[in-house]
């Protein structure tokens, strides 16, 4: 197989778009397509600040490089979760680029760790609280990601998420019929009330198995093992279904996310109204101050039952 | 007499097969090459849209031939166990 644009032996064949390419091309494909992701979708430009938020995972990695020799001024935040070795391994896989990749663009990495605030890792903070573990998770990152991105003063908070996650994701929420959660499902989120980040996606034009491979090919050590607390969730089954279908029918996922949201774009000038919706129900938690629908946000209920309870 | 039928068998029947490293849990199979890419994954049950074969270093694509010196590892992409459903009122439903 070669390359589809210099005609070299190709290292990665790309069914949905007809194409293979060598490493090189390969690198401008990926480039071109964060490119077209966040000037399409208005995300930032070269003089915003923009805070990463990473894993230790292949996409956020990812991503953060690529940020990063497109030019743009990119920080990240590492939230160390407190499960055991994949933690540990994770938040030295993502020093490690830190120090190797990150420092020369004069990129910084933040870091929170949720055993010094909670006294304890996420899994024994779920037991805690009588919540699943993938749901505490997801309460912890998306208030710290957004803590530091208000606090630090970034302009916008990027996330890893790629096609395969939108597509999955949009899947489960077609299959339940949620369509309370289809507008903001949407590559790029307003900043619309105070004391919340704007928040993209810039990678929802690039799937796993692309990620994945630009990782290789441009050696970034990423963890390759499964979170522990992932095994057996949803998502991993709504994208092992959207795979099988890809395979069979290359361009099924892009058709799947990219159609919903030109279907979204024609139907209504979104961002508008999620923030006209946001303002009319959100109002500062009387705890921490962020945007929260109740009187107390759900990270600091969450904190202050595992502060009251002894942890074993 | 050995030498006569060392003579006549092809070069892979005489070599140790593939090893061939999986993860998700971590194992290590062997398989007979020469084998292209797509027909090793075909014969793992494993979807193409869902793996990377790497070979040595260097990323290969479905229609490489791989043999029985070769070192493999066949890496899977997929990541991420978030909720789909997200709290009431979040701004982000699911985290990378």
């Amino acid at each position: 197989m070669n390359c589809t644009k210099c005609k070299t032996k190709a290292v990665i064949g790309l069914p949905r778009h007809n194409a293979a390419f060598c490493k090189s091309c390969f690198n401008g494909f990926v480039h071109d397509q964060v490119a077209r992701a966040i000037k399409s979708e208005w995300m930032f430009g070269k003089e915003e600040r923009i805070l990463v938020a990473v894993s230790g995972g292949k996409d956020s990695l990812a991503l953060w490089d690529i940020l990063l020799k497109l030019g743009y001024r990119a920080d990240a935040l590492y939230v160390n979760l407190g499960i055991g070795t994949y933690s540990e391994q994770s938040h030295a896989k993502v020093t490690k680029f830190a120090d190797a990749v990150a420092a020369s663009h004069g990129a910084t990495l933040h870091l929170h760790t949720v055993e010094q605030e909670a006294g304890a890792g996420i899994k024994e903070l779920a037991q805690l609280i009588h919540r699943p573990t993938c749901s505490t998770c997801g309460t912890i990152k998306r208030y710290q990601f957004n803590r530091v991105a208000i606090e630090q003063h970034y302009d916008v908070m990027a996330t890893g998420h790629n096609l395969d996650d939108e597509a999955a994701r949009l899947l489960g929420n077609v299959l339940h019929w949620q369509e309370e959660y289809l507008d903001k499902q949407g590559p790029a989120l307003p900043a619309s009330v105070a004391g919340f980040a704007k928040k993209v996606k810039p990678l929802y034009r690039l799937s796993e198995r692309e990620l994945a491979a630009y990782a290789v090919l441009n050696r970034i050590d990423y963890i390759v093992e499964e979170c522990p607390m992932a095994k057996g969730s949803k998502m991993l089954q709504y994208k092992e279904v959207l795979n099988r279908l890809e395979t069979e029918s290359p361009g099924t996922k892009q058709t799947f996310y990219w159609g919903f949201l030109e279907k979204q774009s024609k139907k209504q000038p979104t961002a508008t109204t999620m923030a006209e919706k946001d303002r009319a129900v959100l109002h500062p938690c009387t705890s921490c101050s962020q945007p929260t629908t109740a009187e107390v946000c759900s990270y600091c209920k969450m904190m202050a039952r595992a502060k009251a309870l002894p942890i074993s | 007499m050995a030498e006569c039928v060392l003579a006549i068998l092809p070069m892979s029947a005489l070599s140790s097969p593939m090893q061939v490293q999986l993860s998700h849990p971590a194992r290590t199979v062997e398989v007979k090459g020469p084998k292209k890419v797509k027909d090793l994954l075909r014969e793992l049950n494993l979807v193409v849209e869902a793996h990377l074969v790497i070979k040595g270093d260097d990323l290969v694509t479905e229609d490489e031939m791989l043999y029985d010196a070769d070192q493999v590892e066949i890496r899977p992409v997929i990541s991420g166990g978030s909720p789909h459903v997200p709290p009431h009122g979040s701004r982000l439903t699911s985290q990378k």
